[in-house]
Parts: C-alpha cells; structure tokens; sequence
C-alpha cells in the first residue's frame, strides 16, 4: 500500500527514485545507516517501554481499590516499611470493606545449577486472601500456606537457572539464601516478569516473607497496605479521608495513579528514563545527519543536472520536491527493515531478559514518524545547496 | 515576430574596479524559421550572449525581446515562461544520468502534456526521427556521443518550441557526427518553422546557416569571412 501511494505521488516518471536506484551502493548505505538510526530508537523505546513495564506489572496484577505505602518508598523494587497497626486505623473509616498488609522484599539466592547469587522480589501476604489477579497464584494458593513454601515467577530471566524447568520436572525445587541461613521450596510456578531490579519473583506466606526476609522486614512493618472498599462509588471518598488520617505519614493511591507515579519516576527521577529518552534523542540525530550528508552529497553530485532543468524551464517547486521524494523514500526504505529487525531483537530481548519488550502500535508510529520528520528536516537544510544551481551556468 | 532582437546589448561581471564589461552594445535579429549561427572565438562573449537570449538571466543593460518578450526587468516568473518556449542544446548534452532516452525526453513534456502516454508516445515518436528508436531505454552512459546530442535534440525539440538556442553541439563530435547532427537539427526545425540560433566556432557548419553573425571581443556584426 505504501509501495502503491509513493508511485502515485512520484507520477510515472519517478524521477527521485530513479536517481537514487541509478547508484545503488550510495543507497544501501544509507539505507543502512538510516535504518540503523531507527533500530535505536526502536530499542531505546523498547527498553523505556520495558523498564516501565517491568516496573508496573506487579501493581498492574493487584487486586485492590487503593494502596497505602510508606513516602520513603521511591518505587516497586525499593520498599520502606511502616507499622501495620497503620494500616488497621483505616478500618476504622466509612466505606473500607477490607485492608490486607503485604510484605514485599528483595533477598539475594544462589542461582540454580550456578555459583552467582540472583536477586529475587519476594510477596508475602496472607494465603487467606486473594490479592493478585493471577489465575496460577488463584489455584495454587495452597501450597504456600506451608512456611518455606513459595511460587516461582517462571517469566523471570536466566539468571536464576532452570528453576522453572526443575518444578515442572520434578513438581518441586529446593533453593537457598545466598548467605546459605535459610532454605525455602519452590512448589509451583506463576508468570510477572522480571525487572531491572530483580530476576524474578516470589510469592510466599507472610510468615515465610519474615523467615527468609528476616534482615529487610519485621513482623508488624509491612510494605504496602491493600485497602478494598464497600463500593467503587466510594474509592474518592475512602481516599480524601485516609489523606486526612495519613497527612504525611503515608501514601495513599488509587491503583491507577500508583502505576502513574511509579512510572513518572522511572521517566523522570531515575537516570534510566533519562537515559533511554537520550539515546532515542542521540538515534534521531545520527539518522539526521546521515540522511542530510546523502541529500547533500546527492545535490551536490546532480547540481549540473538541476541547472540544466532550470534553465529547460521546470521552476524551484520541482526540484524541492524531487530532493523530499527522495528523503521520504529513504525514509521508508529503511523504516520497514528496522521495524522488522526491531521487532526480532525484541522477541529475543524479552526472552533472555524477562522483561516483556512489545513492538506496538504506538512505537511504530511514533518513530516512523520520527524517521520522516529527521529525513525532512535533513532534505530541508540539504535544499539550500539548490539554490547553487544557477541556470546561467549551463553554457 | 521576429524571434530575437537585441538592441544596444550591454552585460558586465564583478563590480567597482572589478567590473569588466563583455559585451558592449550588441544589436542583432533572428529571424524566423531561419538558421542563424553565432560564430567566433572563445572568450567572446557567445557564452554570456546565449544566457542572455535563453532567458537564464537578467538584462543589464540595452534591449532584448525573445519571442515577443521583453527580457530586461523580467520577473524570474517570467523568464521561466519564456525559457520554456525554447529548445536549449547544450555543447555537452547535459541529459540526466539517471534517465534513459525516452525518460529524458519524456521528463521535458512534462511541462507541457499532462497526460503521460502521450508524452511518451511523442518521446518515442522525437527519438525515431533522430534515428535513436532502437535506444529508447539506453541511459547516456551507454549511447556514444553522437548518439547523446541526437537525444538532446529531440529533448530540445519536445515542446515544439518557436526558437532553439544550440551552443557548441559539435565540439564533442567527430567532424562527420557533427555535421549529420546538425543537419537533423536544421532539418527538424525547418519541417517545423522553428529558428535556430547555433553558437559555434566550427566553420564547417557555415553551409547549413540562413544567416551569419560574427561576434568578437563583445561586438556583433554580419559576418564577412569566407571559407
């Protein structure tokens, strides 16, 4: 279709593309180098777009209406603890049905089959409750009411070994703390994903939370607080009045703008959004330069050409839009196969990472136009050497 | 009409102390339906004379009308108007390298025929007369010099233009090329009523000329010579 729509508008005689065709190394390389500018920005982008996945899948997957958490607590993979007696004082407010503490913590075991420690995000809650919308956790909540016992994230990333694959095999897999204290079994199995924190994840009791976390938590200090309420009608109200209960001592967040401001802090006060955005800027500029150093050189190279249309009578209009035919089609032609490329490296990042990196709509659109908007911009600047095709010059 | 007439023709480059004048009050005509060649040595000023009668840039000085056109205080507009009623031929063809003949050709009618499948039906017809219907899809690279003004000229003839400005088409011709591309010039243009005015400094070409103009040091004048 996009083939269709740029040999209509080059008419039947495409006069940029046959310039470009007629020098065919010229245009492999920059196709190639444009196409690369755009593989990074399409990995820049997929690595933002996978960090803040990561980041918010947890708290994607709860099932509550509002959440309270320490203000020292900066994002998911960094919890500050505060009394659970805190928590307890909401229940206390018209319109909470329910609270349920939950201890999250990050303990360090040793790698199945390997000798590396690997990080692991630990849950803990009361197996009595549901709180994560996760089918697998669901059915095998059971299992883990045993202390010691614990579900494995089997969508974590290689690091933590074949334990997924072991569980499946053998129906269950021992581990241990990477300081060799304490012991725990993995009895089955559930996918998250992993984060730049943590390898995986756990879901465990909030009595095997406090065995294996015993150096991060303490019994009566919880890492979040659920708090689900009488009606969806009566969430505002829950939460004004908790903000008056808490003032400054707790954080109290509807589950959307919890992952809103877990995601403005990984885009805003970390440096991995600042650097992710960088680089995206950084992919933009190499395929700025490299488009406008192929349009100038092209220019350059047909200038005598140019000339000879002026002076035959096709007016500036025509050249200009020679000089943007060929920078869209340069654009285009190395758009399709970055986005391909992309899309695999993708694939194989998510696999080997954990981290789910998606090829969306959202990101073909944006650097597609990013590709076009940096291949005008260039074709812009390169115009000006137009302007030295004099016509006079042709005799 | 007569297709050409400049009078008291001046045109100087640079400027102040710099300044230096290369033509110096020319009055000449072409006429129409004639061949009329410009003959005279490098550095005469045949050059700049030719930009000025190709509308390719503005008049000084004095008075030229091309086709019924006043150049002098002409808007660029307007000088892009005139040129596109004239055939231009080039002393090294100037075709686009990327095109082939009937591209080349083709590319010119643009200006003039909206509907491609008659340009390209009267590309091919233009490149036939010129003895070219067998290179039709060649790009320049591959045709021979000869070959090459013979595209230039059906280039040049496309638009069926009322006055064709040659400059030098022989001098990157063998003598027996240059002068079978000449003839075909003065044949197709005389079939179609157009004039011709040849720059040439070739004085083989003199028998194929209704009219000739010497031009030296800037000055033009009926040219008196033999040969």
């Amino acid at each position: 279709m996009i083939g269709r729509s740029l040999r209509r508008s080059l008419g039947d005689l495409p006069v940029a593309w046959l310039q470009l065709k007629r020098q065919p190394i010229r245009y492999l390389v920059a196709v190639t180098g444009i196409g690369f500018a755009a593989l990074l920005m399409f990995m820049q982008l997929g690595f933002q777009s996978g960090l803040l996945t990561s980041a918010t899948t947890f708290y994607q997957a709860l099932i509550t209406d509002l959440v309270v958490i320490s203000p020292g607590t900066r994002d998911s993979g960094a919890f500050q603890q505060f009394p659970q007696s805190q928590l307890y004082q909401s229940l206390g407010v018209p319109g909470v049905a329910d609270v349920i503490p939950v201890y999250v913590a990050n303990v360090n075991a040793q790698q199945m089959g390997g000798i590396k420690p690997t990080s692991l995000r630990l849950i803990g809650f009361d197996p009595d409750q549901q709180i994560l919308d996760l089918a697998p956790v669901r059915e095998q909540i059971d299992r883990i009411r045993t202390p010691g016992y614990v579900l494995f994230d089997a969508a974590g990333n290689s690091n933590t070994g074949p334990v997924a694959a072991a569980v499946k095999a053998q129906g269950s897999q021992t581990m241990i703390l990477s300081d060799y204290s304490k012991t725990f079994r993995v009895v089955g199995l559930f996918r998250l994903g992993s984060t730049f924190a943590a390898d995986s994840n756990l879901i465990s009791s909030d009595t095997t939370a406090l065995q294996l976390a015993y150096k991060q938590i303490n019994e009566g200090e919880i890492s979040m607080g659920l708090i689900r309420v009488t009606d969806p009608a009566a969430i505002a109200p829950v939460q004004r009045h908790l903000r008056a209960l808490y003032g400054s001592q707790l954080q109290v967040f509807t589950k959307p703008e919890l992952i809103a401001s877990e995601q403005n802090y990984w885009n805003t006060s970390s440096s991995f959004g600042i650097i992710f955005g960088f680089g995206t800027i950084m992919g933009l500029l190499v395929g700025g330069v490299i488009v406008y150093q192929v349009l100038y050189t092209d220019v350059s190279d047909h200038l005598h050409e140019y000339a000879t249309l002026k002076a035959l009578g096709f007016r500036n209009r025509f050249l200009l839009l020679l000089v943007l035919q060929e920078a869209s089609i340069l654009a285009i032609s190395s758009f399709v196969p970055a986005l391909v490329a992309s899309a695999a490296l993708y694939a194989f990042l998510t696999a080997v990472s954990g981290i789910q990196i998606v090829m969306t709509t959202d990101k073909t659109v944006l650097v597609f136009s990013l590709t076009i908007g940096v291949c005008a911009v260039a074709a812009a600047i390169a115009l000006n050497k137009l302007r030295d095709a004099d016509p006079a010059s042709v005799f | 009409m007569l297709p050409v007439v400049a009078e008291n023709l001046r045109h100087a480059y640079g400027e102040g102390p710099l300044r230096s004048e290369i033509l110096h009050g020319i009055s000449f005509t072409v006429n129409p339906g004639e061949i009329t060649l410009l003959v005279g040595p490098s550095g005469s000023g045949k050059s700049t004379l030719l930009t000025l009668v190709g509308a390719l840039r503005s008049v000084q000085e004095g008075s030229l009308r091309v086709l019924g056109s006043e150049v002098r205080r002409s808007s660029e507009r307007m000088r892009v108007e005139i040129r596109r009623r004239i055939g231009f031929i080039f002393q090294s063809h100037n075709l686009v390298a990327s095109l082939t003949s009937l591209q080349n050709v083709a590319l010119v009618l643009q200006l003039s025929e909206p509907d491609p499948e008659r340009r390209r039906h009267r590309a091919t017809a233009l490149l036939e007369a010129v003895g070219l219907g067998h290179r039709l899809h060649y790009f320049p690279s591959e045709l021979s010099g000869g070959q090459r003004q013979r595209v230039a000229i059906a280039r040049a003839l496309a638009p069926e233009p009322d006055l064709v400005l040659a400059d030098e088409p022989t001098a990157s011709l063998d003598s027996t090329s240059g002068q079978e591309v000449v003839a075909l010039l003065g044949d197709l243009c005389r079939k179609r009523g157009s004039s011709v005015l040849l720059v040439t400094h070739d004085l083989r070409l003199l028998d194929d000329a209704d009219r000739i103009w010497a031009i030296e040091d800037g000055r033009v004048e009926p040219w008196k010579g033999s040969h």
